[in-house]
């Protein structure tokens, strides 16, 4: 290139009709002049021109006025300055500091929504959907949380037929003092961990360490009762009806993130322990009530939880629990309890029966 | 704002001459700075964390915008004209026909579970086909969005078609214990090329089935030997340590990783070369009118590559340990001063630990999930680096262009196509750059 003059390598016009590169000499009048010879291919307004993504070292233009693709690349310095100052608008399609400001803003407002969704609206859906799922297919989907208690537990049920039996004339008793109808089933697991679940369905899991651990059939019965209260209350559908659609709102939110799945398993531990409170109290609720009216008292279901689950009084742990705390659900449970009036809620054989019903599974004591 | 300042000057003038081989032939050119683009995948990493996943819209048209420009052919760049905006639509209108359809999944996967088995296989297989659709769409997103010389490339709409085929074929594949895939990524890009355009002008694909197979068997032998070495070494080793060397069970622990540590090595190396392979296949079959690619891409520039990007993931989990584990210290110390002041006895370290926990449950867990995102955004970051920009600049360097003049005449044709392909395979989990 000559000193002081662009040679006139130094400009490439692309006219959007075809891929022809065409050498040009640019003329600043009115508008931006594209010259080849004593022809004008185009004239540009200066203000409809725009910056496009030219690569290293290369200002590529295209203009609002031109065909969509047409493109002028310039790579003399002289002529880009030139050009600078007198388009107005030449950066009017970047993105600039205000639009990010603007898509963080919005994305946050976006991801407020969607946690707001979750943690209101998920719920609020949840219960409305349960009443309207057939139980045949709540069956189903009880049969496919099942197979997942299989694989975390194993085949490690406890079987004793006579233990088996009194349990289930426990679980009965209970039912239909509770006006339950849907079909029941209690398995015992063997497990060291005190705990007793029940998934939608209607099937009841205890787990051994819970039973070697009641001090008697009160402390048991008031435990299975409240399980029984989730199945009344269908809670596990619903839990699982809100849990599917907490993923589902999460993972929209995060599209193709890679670190999503840990914040989605914290963000659903906090929505879900949240949302399960009530429920557990609610199942307090159903148990008292069913326990009162075979004129057994409600406190022995209280004291054992809070046997089980030790004095928690600590705040923060507190929102990450799915159980209410224990001393405040035996507040609850000895409010509006009655004198014994009833008979035992199993006699002493076969609560020894069922003492024993995982005697024979290994390391079961 | 895109900024164009990413080239030393002295490669400014460099990149003014085309560089012509011989007659007809053109080297292309990358001319992109590698620093540069790493703080760029870095921010943008760090906003997509900031916005909880929204930003990846305009993080992946800034990518591509940057790929494309600093890409030239015959001395004129790339351009894409993608924006970010257009990725943010396709994927609400992706989602809004997604939504149903993973119900409908949902409820007929539960329904059929009792069959069990082999039963939710019509369905994982409907997902696939909808998969492929979604990746034809995309590809001809990208494909309308890339201009050189003011004339856009663009793709015929035959997306089920080519849904369909690659189902039927990849099941081709999975019945052959995948020794007929050559042949099925073959007519599939036959499929792609010959549907795309530059302008007026067809492209075509002349790599063949056989072609890959053959180039492709000779790693394929060579990676058996290595791990069957490995395997014999080893044994022998473990026998020998067995029989005489003190201490049995810590040799044969260091061992135990070392032999593994091989295997993972064997396998990403035997891996980065066959992406070389297919590579160098792929280029080689492209044709665009009179216009013919070549390319040389190296094998052990790729492997390379890949245990760079290993090296600097594992000194970046490395790093993070090492800060949190620092910061625990301080918090422990803290905590005992803090608690237990000075005469009271103090505890041990993990009697702290544990009142921490249960005072501090919910920032425990959010620190520990920030730190999370925080190390994947790093290693992504190196990703990009590694395996996308520096695996590009090799594809580009090594390629040679024959024949560019018979796409000095083409005329515009095709439109720009939407982007609901790219959102489907985001909402799929299948995005890609």
């Amino acid at each position: 290139m000559g000193p002081g003059e662009p040679a006139a390598e130094d400009v490439r016009y692309f006219d959007g009709e075809s891929s022809a590169r065409h050498e040009v000499a640019l003329r600043f009048s009115q508008a931006l002049e594209i010259r080849r010879g004593e022809a004008t291919l185009a004239a540009w307004p200066y203000p409809s021109i725009r910056r496009m993504d030219g690569g290293p070292g290369v200002m590529r233009l295209k203009s609002l006025a031109a065909p969509e693709l047409a493109r002028l690349d310039i790579r003399d310095e002289t002529t880009k300055a030139l050009l600078e100052a007198r388009c107005p608008l030449l950066d009017d399609q970047q993105l600039r500091r205000r639009d990010l400001t603007r898509i963080v803003l919005w994305s946050l407002a976006a991801a407020c929504s969607i946690v707001l969704l979750a943690i209101f609206g998920v719920p609020l859906l949840a219960n409305r959907i349960a009443p309207l799922v057939p139980p045949s297919l709540e069956a189903h989907l009880g049969e496919a949380a099942a197979k997942e208690v299989a694989v975390v537990f194993g085949d490690k049920v406890c079987n004793s037929a006579e233990g088996h039996a009194a349990l289930n004339d426990l679980a009965v008793k209970l039912a239909s003092a509770g006006g339950l109808k849907a079909p029941l089933t209690v398995t015992v697991l063997h497990s060291k961990t005190p705990n007793a679940f029940a998934l939608p369905g209607g099937s009841v899991y205890v787990l051994s360490a819970l039973i070697d651990k009641a001090a008697d059939p009160d402390e048991l019965g008031g435990v299975l009762a409240h399980e029984l209260g989730h199945v009344a209350h269908r809670d596990g559908l619903r839990l699982m009806i809100s849990n599917g659609g907490t993923a589902f709102l999460f993972s929209l939110l995060m599209g193709d993130v890679t670190g999503a799945g840990a914040l989605i398993f914290t963000s659903r531990t906090l929505v879900t322990s949240a949302n399960t409170r009530e429920a557990e109290a609610n199942a307090d609720a159903f148990a008292a009530t069913v326990l009162h009216r075979l004129g057994r008292s409600s406190a022995p279901l209280g004291t054992f939880l809070v046997r089980l689950t030790g004095q928690q009084n600590l705040g923060a742990l507190s929102l990450l629990q799915s159980h209410p705390l224990s001393q405040e659900r035996l507040e609850a449970l000895k409010r509006d309890d009655v004198a014994e009036t009833g008979l035992p809620l199993v006699d002493s054989a076969s609560w020894r029966a069922i003492k024993a019903m995982c005697a024979g599974v290994d390391g079961g004591s | 704002m895109m900024s164009v300042d990413y080239l030393h000057p002295i490669e400014r003038d460099i990149n003014d001459h085309v560089q012509t081989l011989q007659s007809g032939l053109i080297a292309p050119r990358f001319t992109s700075n590698g620093r540069s683009f790493f703080w760029l995948v870095l921010r943008g990493g760090l906003l997509q964390l900031l916005t909880a996943g929204f930003y990846r819209f305009w993080f992946l048209t800034n990518i591509r915008r940057r790929l494309w420009s600093a890409t030239s052919f015959d001395g004129d760049a790339l351009e894409y004209t993608g924006r970010g905006r257009e990725l943010l639509l396709g994927f609400l209108f992706a989602m809004a026909i997604l939504a149903p359809l993973f119900l409908a999944y949902f409820v007929l996967g539960l329904e059929i579970e009792r069959f069990k088995a082999f039963a939710s296989l019509p369905l994982t297989l409907f997902l696939y086909l909808f998969g492929q659709y979604a990746s034809y769409r995309a590809r001809r997103y990208r494909l309308s969005r890339t201009v050189w010389r003011g004339v856009r490339f663009w793709m015929e709409k035959d997306a089920w078609k080519y849904a369909f085929l690659s189902t039927a074929l990849f099941v081709r594949s999975v019945v052959t214990l995948w020794i007929a895939n050559p042949w099925r990524v073959a007519a599939l890009e036959r499929f792609k090329m010959r549907r795309t355009r530059y302008g007026h002008i067809q492209a075509g694909f002349e790599g063949t089935g056989w072609g890959l197979f053959k180039s492709a068997l000779p790693l394929l032998f060579s990676g058996l030997i290595a791990l069957i070495a490995i395997f014999v070494v080893m044994a022998r080793m473990a026998i020998a340590i067995q029989q005489s060397a003190p201490r049995p069970e810590i040799r044969g622990g260091v061992l135990d990783y070392l032999s593994f540590g091989l295997f993972i090595g064997v396998a990403v190396a035997l891996w980065a070369a066959y992406q070389a392979v297919e590579w160098r296949w792929f280029v080689n079959g492209v044709r665009i009118g009179g216009a013919s690619f070549e390319s040389a891409a190296r094998k052990r520039r790729f492997i390379g590559l890949y245990f760079q990007f290993l090296v600097s993931a594992g000194a970046i989990l490395v790093a993070i340990s090492a800060a949190v584990l620092g910061v625990l210290t301080l918090i422990v110390l803290g905590g005992r001063t803090l608690w237990f002041p000075s005469g009271s006895s103090a505890p041990a370290s993990n009697e702290v630990f544990a009142q921490l926990g249960q005072q501090l449950t919910v920032p425990i867990l959010v620190s520990f999930a920030a730190v999370y995102l925080l190390a994947v955004t790093l290693i992504g970051a190196a990703y990009r680096y590694f395996l996308q920009h520096q695996l590009w600049r090799e594809i580009i360097e090594t390629m040679t262009v024959r024949g560019i003049e018979s796409l000095s005449e083409a005329h515009a044709a095709g439109e720009a196509a939407s982007a609901l392909g790219e959102g489907m395979l985001d909402g799929l989990d299948m995005g890609g750059f």
